[in-house]
């Protein structure tokens, strides 16, 4: 495929004497600019010679003016010269566009499109997420009572949606402080278990063994199953049911909790066993994502820190402790981060928030409440998440600083 | 003849286990072969136990999917059999007819198509451009910027979704796929945050030399992003259209609070498979097993518990086939992109 040029048309005409008046006129204008940031200079430079103790930063960037003024100049003049010539091309607006853009320097285009490239996110962010919040927060501190022909009515009581909150309303008899500390607790010992989990796992599925592709396969479908879906097949009537038939004689655990129990270990050991057996499931399905930013992160290792380390005898459990685990520690905090959102979007505290103490969906007759119980789940997100950062700040290491 | 080759064969055991015996008797000698052999036993004995145990996670994960599926084969007389547990006694697709009809299966398969390969398309040009931008072009405020995308991921869909679904209301838009489809290419879909973190730490894995040499070539920002930036970048493209894809699809918040609630007629899968049970008797009657089966089958909480069941698995069953083709991309994809910066 050839190129097609395009055959040039020229300016020409009462066009021409119009653009060649305002061009004089801009060089008279950039010329006496330019005189005067000469000027400028000149007398700054002579200053910095009789006392040499003075900053020369002024200097820089006057220097720096005086040669954009020149670019700037230059290129006047050869417009002018192009109409001399009668040679200027004729362009349309976004002709004009693309020239004023192309005589820009490669910072700036690169700031201008910067903006451009994110210009559909700024005006999401602002329509979809600081505006909605808020709203929330505004909500959150007011009663609102519905109208009848639809709307809110408002009234401002402070904090008072706040304390409504934790004095009067229950969730099957349990108050929200109470359903708040049950899941915070839940996900501060299912952070430790679900990160060291999955690190174990990405460092097992990193090595090359025979089908570990198939094994990589199957370990990532709990990311894209649906968590719902199973839970329905496994707690379900269904699941329980299966269950029972098969606690008789066949259950996993059973089996193994009767053999530890015949061998002779203690029965409180036995039940943190059984239990971590019956938990491996929602572990599993929990740190999907986990397992992959961890696997992501081994690889991403520069593999001549194992070769010098091996060079100098260093056995792998000693590379494991002082290699991978520094260099992957940025990660870990990404990956503890993920596990504390996602853990609290299946937390006990979002029934609390569709359901009210009398039973009708709160999100339309309480608005104000529900605002206001989703800025406690956040904060209390926001907290966990402030607390990990204080306790992981000094373990995390930074390769380039 | 066959006597022979038995003492033969005997004979060459025996023979090769005394040199087998003798091997290991020199290598005992010297202290360096003894940690060797000692090395290779240890070695032996990881991969054993690592087989042992990847092998047990396999069961564990795959563990629900057979029971779906042995489940979901068996005939919905069978329900109360003590007797069947894993294999069906009476093969049968009746439970897969119950459901296809409870879910409104294809129509809500295209509705589920639609939303979630437009959403991907959407958070793809949105959220690579923003990770582009945060990653590379560099302005005034992008710190403080990428500080705020950020922010986006901790800050719950709870808290802003009420003051959203009132805006959209005002604008007329609730009830239409537009909305989601705004909310994804104005980079606010589901979990874009992530998303543009990704792609951020990606390209910033990419050598600036390529694009020096693009831009010494004459190319402009666009160009370098489009030829130069967007190939070498498919790990992260697979990685993020993916997990886009599969959170769409699986998503029921969103899509019941902004289109199904207010639109009954535009349903997605999972929004369907929630609300299976309530069409249920509607949908035996239409498929004319109603009168076949009698009440005392038909009322069975058990009943009902199979077909949520089996809708579970057709609603899944896209998403895993489609899984299994771009699978391989997708373990390498991650492999690659190195999502670490």
């Amino acid at each position: 495929m050839s190129k097609r040029i395009k055959t040039p048309i020229y300016l020409s005409g009462p066009q021409s004497e119009q653009l060649q008046k305002k061009l004089l006129l801009k060089q008279q204008k950039i010329q006496s600019q330019l005189d005067d940031v000469t000027d400028r200079y000149v007398s700054s430079v002579k200053k910095r010679q009789e006392n040499p103790k003075l900053r020369m930063a002024p200097v820089f960037a006057l220097s720096r003016k005086m040669a954009n003024l020149e670019l700037q100049l230059q290129r006047v003049n050869l417009g002018l010269l192009r109409l001399s010539e009668g040679k200027y091309p004729k362009r349309n607006w976004w002709e004009e566009i693309k020239f004023r853009f192309s005589q820009l320097s490669y910072q700036k285009q690169k700031v201008i499109f910067g903006l451009l490239f994110l210009l559909p996110w700024f005006i999401g962010f602002c329509v979809f997420f600081a505006y909605p919040l808020g709203t929330s927060l505004w909500w959150s501190l007011n009663k609102m009572t519905v109208v009848s022909g639809g709307g809110y009515s408002f009234e401002f009581v402070g904090f008072g949606n706040y304390r409504d909150l934790f004095v009067s309303e229950t969730l099957a008899g349990a108050t929200i402080s109470e359903v708040l500390t049950s899941s915070i607790i839940n996900i501060l010992i299912n952070l430790p278990t679900i990160l060291i989990f999955s690190l174990f796992i990405a460092v097992l599925l990193n090595t090359k063994f025979k089908g570990h592709q198939l094994v990589k396969a199957i370990f990532f479908i709990p990311v894209v199953y649906n968590m719902t879906v199973i839970n329905n097949t496994l707690t379900g009537t269904f699941g329980r049911l299966f269950d029972s038939d098969l606690d008789q004689s066949l259950a996993l655990s059973t089996q193994f909790s009767n053999f530890l129990m015949q061998v002779g270990v203690g029965s409180g050991l036995v039940t943190f066993l059984t239990d971590a057996v019956g938990r491996i499931f929602t572990i599993v399905n929990m740190s999907g994502i986990q397992i992959l930013i961890f696997i992501a992160a081994l690889q991403s290792i520069p593999v001549h820190l194992y070769e010098a380390a091996k060079v100098e005898g260093a056995t792998k459990y000693e590379m494991f402790w002082k290699i991978t685990i520094p260099m992957i520690s940025p990660m870990v905090l990404t990956a503890a981060v993920y596990t504390i959102v996602d853990s609290f979007a299946t937390s006990e505290i979002i029934r609390f928030m569709t359901v009210n103490s009398q039973g009708t969906t709160m999100s339309v007759n309480q608005p104000g409440l529900y605002s206001a119980i989703s800025v406690i789940y956040f904060l209390a997100n926001a907290l966990i998440i402030a607390l990990m950062f204080l306790a992981l700040r000094k373990q995390v290491f930074y390769y380039d600083k | 003849m066959t006597s022979n080759v038995k003492k033969t064969w005997k004979e060459r055991t025996i023979l090769k286990l005394k040199n087998w015996q003798m091997q290991v008797k020199e290598q005992l000698q010297s202290a360096t072969k003894r940690q060797v052999l000692k090395n290779r036993l240890i070695d032996f004995i990881i991969t054993v136990f690592k087989y042992i145990l990847v092998i047990g996670l396999c069961f564990v994960i795959l563990y629900p999917l057979l029971l779906q599926l042995a489940i979901a084969f068996r005939a919905p007389t069978d329900v109360n059999n003590p007797t069947v547990l894993w294999i069906p006694g009476e093969f049968s697709l009746k439970n897969f007819e119950v459901s296809l009809i409870a879910l409104r299966y294809w129509k809500a398969l295209k509705n589920s198509f639609i939303l979630a390969f437009g959403v991907t398309i959407l958070q793809l040009v949105s959220t690579s451009l923003a990770g582009y931008a945060f990653a590379r072009l560099p302005f005034k405020g992008s710190k403080l910027l990428f500080g705020l995308a950020l922010f986006t991921i901790i800050v719950p869909q709870t808290v802003i979704s009420l003051p959203i679904l009132r805006s959209v209301t005002k604008m007329g838009l609730i009830g239409k796929p537009i909305t989601i489809f705004l909310m994804a290419g104005l980079g606010m879909g589901i979990k874009s945050g992530i998303f543009i973190y990704l792609f951020r730490q990606f390209y910033r894995g990419i050598p600036t030399e390529l694009e020096e040499a693009a831009y010494v070539d004459g190319a402009n920002v666009f160009q370098v992003f489009y030829r130069i930036m967007l190939p070498n970048a498919r790990g992260a493209i697979i990685t993020v259209a993916l997990l886009a894809f599969v959170w769409q699809w699986n998503d029921y918040y969103f899509t019941t609070l902004f289109i199904s609630r207010s639109n009954i007629d535009f349903m997605t899968l999972t929004t369907q498979q929630v609300s299976v049970l309530y069409g249920l008797q509607q949908a035996l009657t239409d498929a004319g097993i109603w009168g076949l089966m009698g009440q005392e089958i038909t009322n069975n909480p058990l009943f009902s518990s199979m077909i949520l069941n089996t809708s579970g698995i057709l609603v899944m069953i896209p998403l895993l086939v489609m899984y299994f083709f771009v699978q391989k991309l997708f373990v390498t994809g991650i492999e690659r992109s190195g999502i670490v910066g």
